[in-house]
């Protein structure tokens, strides 16, 4: 039972310290999970850009 | 072309991401503009798309503007602005030297819209005697205006004229006497453009002000400082997404036609139009009554 949490805890901080080690830059390549938005500026309520 | 993209940009996108267009009214578009540059999340997760007369209404000084184009990220255009000046057939205007001998009508569809900014700049410019009529509400109404004889001459956007009056193209129901482009585009190689027109270089600086719409046309751009690793990838995704035949199938559906372009070549026509001297900016400013 120790030995199996132990192990859980262990795999858990791995990736967690894995997480903060990644590079800004490979946040922001990565859009899963993300939502991205495209704002889209009418003049009027008929008319879309 | 908003919604358009938002159907198929998520899928070339690493991890897909999940992508929602939303209209945002006011300010003749620029509203959407100024969230973008001071408000919308600068992680790569915002764009927006606009007016292409945003770097004009800056240029000169509209006290909306909260943004400065040249900074804003831009990432690609689908479509370049082609608006053309069409006359009808019956019209003593057929050319835009007959224009200067004899009065025609224009449709008017507001004073921020090319329709009415064009042949305002051509009175002004060239002295030719467009009189606007006002109160037209789009391109559409227009074209049906000019059809009843109300009005002689209209602007609109030639792929329109192309898809929804091909009737009137192939009987000469129409004649296409300007582009709005700063050289001629490959459909209208014996039609003037706009950038040539001009016989003082005040005149043909105004004139090109107008024509760099054409290039900026139908463009997307992401927040200032959004990381360019991030900007990168945006823009790979966006040209690897104007290449699916999924898309480029979509866009023939609303018979949108494409004309990309990379964020670097809107960025330059964004530039021209901002580097215009400041004396031209003046005279634009005093020809709309800026």
């Amino acid at each position: 039972m120790t030995t199996r949490f132990t192990i859980t805890l262990a795999t858990t901080l791995a990736i967690l310290a894995i997480a903060a080690a990644a590079p800004a830059s490979a946040q922001d390549t990565d859009f899963a999970g993300k939502t991205l938005t495209i704002y889209i500026g009418i003049r009027r309520a008929a008319h879309t850009t | 072309m908003g919604r358009l993209v938002a159907r198929h940009l998520g899928r070339h996108l690493p991890g897909h991401p999940i992508v929602i267009p939303e209209n945002m009214p006011g300010a003749g578009t620029l509203r959407a503009a100024n969230y973008i540059a001071n408000v919308a999340s600068k992680n790569g997760t915002a764009l927006g798309i606009v007016s292409e007369s945003l770097a004009i209404e800056q240029a000169l000084k509209n006290v909306a503007v909260q943004y400065d184009a040249a900074k804003l990220v831009w990432i690609g255009r689908v479509a370049a602005s082609n608006a053309v000046h069409i006359m009808w057939h019956t019209s003593k205007v057929q050319t835009i030297e007959d224009a200067k001998r004899y009065e025609a009508t224009m449709a008017g569809t507001g004073p921020g819209n090319l329709a009415e900014i064009i042949p305002t700049l051509f009175n002004a410019v060239l002295g030719t005697k467009f009189k606007i009529v006002r109160g037209y509400p789009a391109a559409n109404e227009s074209m049906l205006a000019m059809e009843r004889g109300e009005i002689e001459g209209a602007t609109v956007n030639w792929t329109t004229v192309k898809t929804a009056k091909a009737q009137w193209v192939r009987e000469n129901k129409v004649r296409v006497i300007v582009q709005h482009l700063p050289t001629r585009g490959p459909d209208l190689p014996d039609v003037p453009a706009l950038g040539e027109l001009g016989d003082t270089t005040e005149g043909r600086q105004l004139l090109s002000l107008y024509a760099n719409t054409g290039p900026i046309g139908r463009a997307f751009f992401a927040p200032p400082g959004t990381p360019a690793t991030a900007v990168k990838t945006l823009r790979d995704s966006f040209i690897a997404m104007t290449k699916d035949p999924e898309f480029v199938a979509d866009a023939k559906k609303i018979n949108a036609e494409l004309d990309i372009g990379s964020g670097d070549e809107v960025l330059r026509a964004v530039q021209q139009t901002l580097n215009v001297p400041e004396p031209v900016l003046q005279r634009a400013r005093e020809i709309f009554g800026r």
